[in-house]
């Protein structure tokens, strides 16, 4: 029940002992010298008094109990009475708490204060003055900064700690976020590469398995197809499973929700209709070797994608517009590519080949590689609608594609947003061209 | 160019009213302050003012050590009978007494040593509102052979210290209680001794 005050109060303790401590120190002494010569006069007792209260304070609220105690050790020196505590060590522990807690011209203002306050019993000539002689102030005044500076040096020390720990937390979250971007570059890599391709071996045998049909005399043939289906399904799930592990680390991305892949209504049911279509490949417009490598990149991208997608009965076109950047950096077309490549997989899984045709355009220009992407959805059949689960022996969605290549995108500064409209599935990517100058103008912005 | 401006304008009022709704907190919280603070510092004021109207002991020791005007307590034919061998000396410091507590020690014509403690105290109040302090000189048997008055604070020349110290003595009554209780103590001893 009283766990949480008294753990606070421990840390509270434990954050303020040195306070605690200076302040404990500067009330023992003043109280000795209170019990030994005790305040005779009414006004000095009552200053005394108020001192020691600020003195208790002083852990708690350091800056008003600091002015209050220098208020008193101004105040006693009208009243002409050397009896009672002497008021220098609460003036040391005044100034001390005003040099760490305030800012450094509020504390040379205390340091004046007590200064001046002190030095004009002297220049009266008054007996109650520290010294008789200007000489001897010298070293009070001495005393009253080295007191002040004190506590500047604290603050400075806790500051530079403070910056020291700051710096070690940066440094912290940046391997953190380092190594979730060469996990996501990893999982992205593991399910282009992978899933894509065992999907397709998946879909094949499934497509195998429809067309040689229930009959006898293909029961051999179709245990092979059955047994291919099986494995590529199985080592699909662990590669996904490797994927979230991967991606264990990775704050849930909210727009992740509205993929495309994480459709529980979306089934795969591929029917063995083929409609070949022909993408038209227009000539790249620039000469240098790297615009046509990267121009290559994406052909070859697109091709792969034009052949996997008809030989699996789906019917649709991929095309480009325009021309690409000359100076348009790798690390886009690499994306742009992979983008391709898990937009075609995306088909496989959750498109009908029946259910109409597909249509992506891929407009190239100086600043940016835009993908539009629409496709029908496929409807669910009536076992998933009433179960909400995948039917066994069928690719399952996994939900990570999109998001991984989302982050990518976002990463070097582009957008990828997915959508339905009218039983339409629609997807834009915009990646800019140049990566670094899309990042300064962001963080510009 | 209006939905522009309007918007601006827009705009304009919702950072005021988060300004005003900051200012206002802060003023609240400000006013709320300021009053403990007045609050504090009228008590403080008031105490200090009353503190001030209550009598002050020993303020006028340097003044009269200065003009050697130090009042004694009125002297009138009716005094106690002292007796015994130190009667004279019983009855000159009864005439010099300058407090009511001197008078009330010496109306049995003894000096206890609890009583002499009571007049050193009343004696040492009076240094220490000047910075001095007595300190009894012991020897190595624990016996005390002498007095002397140490500063402690303030800035006072050994001049000014030794008026002082002289003005305490007569003020506090001390001046003439303690040789008086010397004497009688002495006499104490010497006769418990035989």
């Amino acid at each position: 029940m009283n766990g949480k005050p008294t753990a606070n109060a421990t840390h509270w303790i434990r954050m303020h002992w040195f306070r605690i401590a200076i302040a404990a120190f500067t009330l023992i002494a003043t109280l000795v010298e209170w019990s030994v010569i005790p305040p005779i006069y009414p006004l000095n007792f009552l200053f005394s008094g108020l001192s020691v209260i600020a003195i208790v304070l002083s852990p708690f609220i350091p800056r008003i109990s600091g002015w209050l105690i220098i208020v008193t050790v101004v105040a006693r020196l009208f009243v002409l009475d050397l009896s009672g505590p002497n008021p220098l060590w609460a003036a040391y522990l005044a100034l001390a708490i005003i040099g760490y807690d305030s800012a450094i011209p509020v504390a040379m203002a205390a340091l004046l204060t007590v200064t001046m306050a002190e030095c004009v019993p002297v220049a009266l000539n008054t007996f109650n003055a520290l010294s008789a002689t200007w000489i001897g102030m010298v070293n009070y005044i001495g005393m009253f900064t080295l007191a002040t500076m004190a506590g500047m040096s604290f603050r400075w020390r806790k500051q530079r700690d403070e910056i020291r720990e700051q710096a070690l937390v940066l440094e912290r979250k940046q391997w953190q976020l380092d190594t979730l971007q060469r996990n996501t570059r990893l999982a992205s890599r593991i399910h282009d590469s992978a899933s894509g391709g065992l999907s397709y071996i998946a879909l094949t045998a499934q497509r195998q398995l429809r067309r040689i049909g229930e009959d006898e005399a293909h029961h051999a043939e179709r245990q092979d197809w059955q047994f291919v289906n099986d494995q590529a399904l199985s080592v699909l799930d662990e590669i996904h499973h490797v994927i979230d592990l991967l991606e264990q680390r990775q704050s849930p991305d909210p727009s992740q929700l509205d993929d495309f892949d994480d459709s529980k209504t979306q089934k795969s049911s591929a029917n063995p209709l083929v409609k070949r279509t022909e993408s038209p490949v227009p000539e790249p417009s620039s000469s240098s070797s790297t615009a046509s490598r990267q121009w290559n990149t994406l052909q070859s991208a697109m091709q792969k994608a034009t052949a996997k997608l008809t030989h699996l009965g789906f019917t649709g076109t991929i095309e480009t517009r325009g021309s690409l950047s000359d100076d348009c950096s790798d690390e886009v077309v690499t994306e742009t590519a992979n983008l391709i490549g898990e937009i075609t997989a995306n088909i496989t899984r959750h498109m009908s080949p029946d259910s109409g045709e597909y249509c992506c355009v891929i407009t190239l220009s100086k600043a940016a590689i835009e993908i539009m992407e629409t496709n029908p959805m496929a409807m669910p059949s009536n076992d998933a609608q009433n179960n909400g689960i995948s039917p066994a022996g069928t690719l399952k969605p996994h939900g990570s594609g999109l998001a991984m290549h989302r982050r990518m995108i976002r990463s070097l500064g582009g957008e990828l947003n997915t959508t339905t409209e009218d039983g339409d599935w629609i997807l834009y990517a915009r990646i800019p061209a140049h990566p670094g100058s899309s990042e300064l103008e962001r963080r510009a912005a | 160019m209006t939905r522009i401006l309007g918007s601006n304008q827009s705009n304009e009022q919702r950072h005021h009213h988060a300004w005003h709704g900051i200012a206002l907190s802060f003023s609240h919280w400000h006013r709320r302050n300021l009053m403990v603070a007045i609050i504090l510092a009228i008590g403080i004021i008031i105490a200090v003012l009353l503190a001030s109207l209550l009598p002050q002991p020993w303020s006028d020791v340097v003044t009269n050590a200065g003009n050697d005007s130090s009042r004694t307590m009125s002297t009138t034919s009716e005094h106690p009978g002292f007796t015994g061998s130190h009667k004279y000396e019983a009855l000159t410091a009864w005439n010099n007494l300058r407090t009511e507590l001197g008078r009330s020690i010496l109306e049995d014509g003894v000096v206890t040593p609890a009583e002499l403690a009571k007049v050193r105290k009343a004696y040492n109040e009076c240094l220490s509102v000047y910075g001095l302090q007595a300190k009894t000189i012991i020897d190595g048997s624990g016996e005390a052979i002498g007095e002397s008055v140490v500063s402690i604070r303030g800035s006072m020349n050994s001049q000014q210290q030794s008026d002082v110290i002289d003005q305490c003595r007569t003020e506090s009554d001390y001046q003439w209680l303690e040789p008086l209780a010397n004497v009688q103590s002495t006499e104490q001893s010497t006769k418990e001794a035989q």
